[in-house]
């Protein structure tokens, strides 16, 4: 019987004329209405253990961690992952690295790559982070994330800075070092979701 | 016969006097409470995406795209105080002139005056540099707001500020693309 609603949230709006008709519904508008905020926006931090791939090969953490947080909030996602390297079974993987994200990500709001090999620019920035080589300082250094899906899964890169030797524009198996025990990667991203 | 309205939004609170169910003469009724607070939760909690044109300043001396070069950029405004936005910038091919100077880049919508009064740059942001000559000198940029100038402004990892010479002198097809997350008090 409703027909009036709030732009963006469609929360109900019944005129007097409806009320007038049927009184007795109005606990049900309240209730609906408090369910859509509530869904829509007392939402809750959510936890999973992404995927870790390599362009020709994928990488391991061997004894370490994956561990990736986000809140979808209307379908703006914002998080966090945290990739601890531990021996022993770490591997390098083989090229570009990639972490999978918990959506596939928009991609006509966002510009989107297609390969972990296509070159950075084009693409959305959607986050940055944090390579702690634990042998080195001068490989250590931050990075800035941007986006690309693949068979339909949405993952991050890792797009390096400048430092000494820098052969590769996207860190992965040899860039900026091979990995190694106590090596870390700590990265933030927040994006609108497909 | 008048209302009590929450501190924030301003959300109408009748007392039991004051719950009527139709409209009287000099006091709205329910149907009308209640469209005004959904109405207001409505524009708290919207989440939506705009695009902008960004305009380059380069401080020294104007720029010139190249051929097919361009700057986009796009924002999403959640909850909706959080400006959350995205900018692209192409060099193109022929005819590319990078400018002189440091880079100033326009800004969706005004920065929170609270933040807008602080003093120097404030980081906000993080960006990719694409230097389509050289992997080595391809890197990354950290995204300020400038208070005096009301624009952002990048910095690269040594520090020094982003323009048509700085970290690299750009050329065609060079690529940078940025991200930035603000608070705003536009309405």
């Amino acid at each position: 019987m409703v027909v009036n609603t709030t732009t963006y949230l469609g929360l109900a709006k019944p005129t007097e004329d409806e009320l007038a008709k049927d009184w007795t519904i109005t606990p049900d508008h309240v209730e609906d209405n408090n369910t859509i905020i509530i869904d829509k926006c007392d939402v809750n931090i959510q936890t999973r253990t992404p995927a870790f791939i390599g362009r020709s090969g994928n990488p391991s953490v061997g004894a370490g961690s994956i561990s990736l947080e986000f809140i979808d909030y209307q379908g703006f996602v914002f998080g966090n992952c945290k990739i601890i390297f531990t021996s022993p079974g770490i591997a390098t993987g083989t090229n570009e690295w990639g972490v999978e994200l918990p959506f596939v990500v928009h991609n006509t709001y966002h510009a989107v790559g297609t390969a972990l090999n296509d070159a950075p620019g084009p693409m959305h920035c959607i986050g940055e982070g944090y390579y702690y080589d634990s042998s080195a300082v001068a490989t250590s250094g931050t990075f800035a994330v941007d986006s690309v899906t693949v068979a339909g899964v949405s993952y991050a890169r890792f797009i390096s800075e400048t430092f000494a030797g820098k052969a590769t524009r996207i860190i992965g198996s040899a860039s900026p070092v091979a990995i190694a025990d106590g090596d870390r990667i700590n990265f933030g991203f927040m994006f609108k979701k497909a | 016969m008048g209302t009590t309205l929450t501190t924030n939004l301003g959300l109408i609170i009748p007392d039991v006097d004051e719950k009527i169910q139709e409209d009287l003469p000099t006091y709205a009724g329910w149907a009308d409470h209640n469209a005004d607070n959904m109405d207001n939760v409505d524009r708290l909690f919207r989440f939506t995406d705009t695009t902008y044109v960004p305009v380059l300043t380069a401080i020294g001396g104007a720029h010139t795209l190249g051929a097919g070069g361009f700057i986009t950029g796009k924002y999403l405004r959640v909850m909706p105080t959080l400006v959350v936005g995205h900018v692209l910038f192409y060099a193109g091919g022929a005819g590319f002139n990078p400018g002189a100077g440091d880079y100033r880049i326009s800004i969706p919508l005004a920065m929170e005056p609270d933040i807008a009064s602080l003093t120097d740059t404030i980081p906000v942001g993080k960006g990719i540099l694409y230097d389509d000559s050289a992997a080595s000198t391809s890197s990354v940029l950290v995204v300020l707001y400038h208070v005096s100038s009301g624009t952002f402004v990048c910095r690269d990892p040594s520090g020094g500020p982003f323009g048509a010479t700085v970290p690299i002198t750009l050329a065609q097809q060079d690529r940078f693309s940025l991200y930035f997350c603000y608070p705003t008090s536009v309405a």
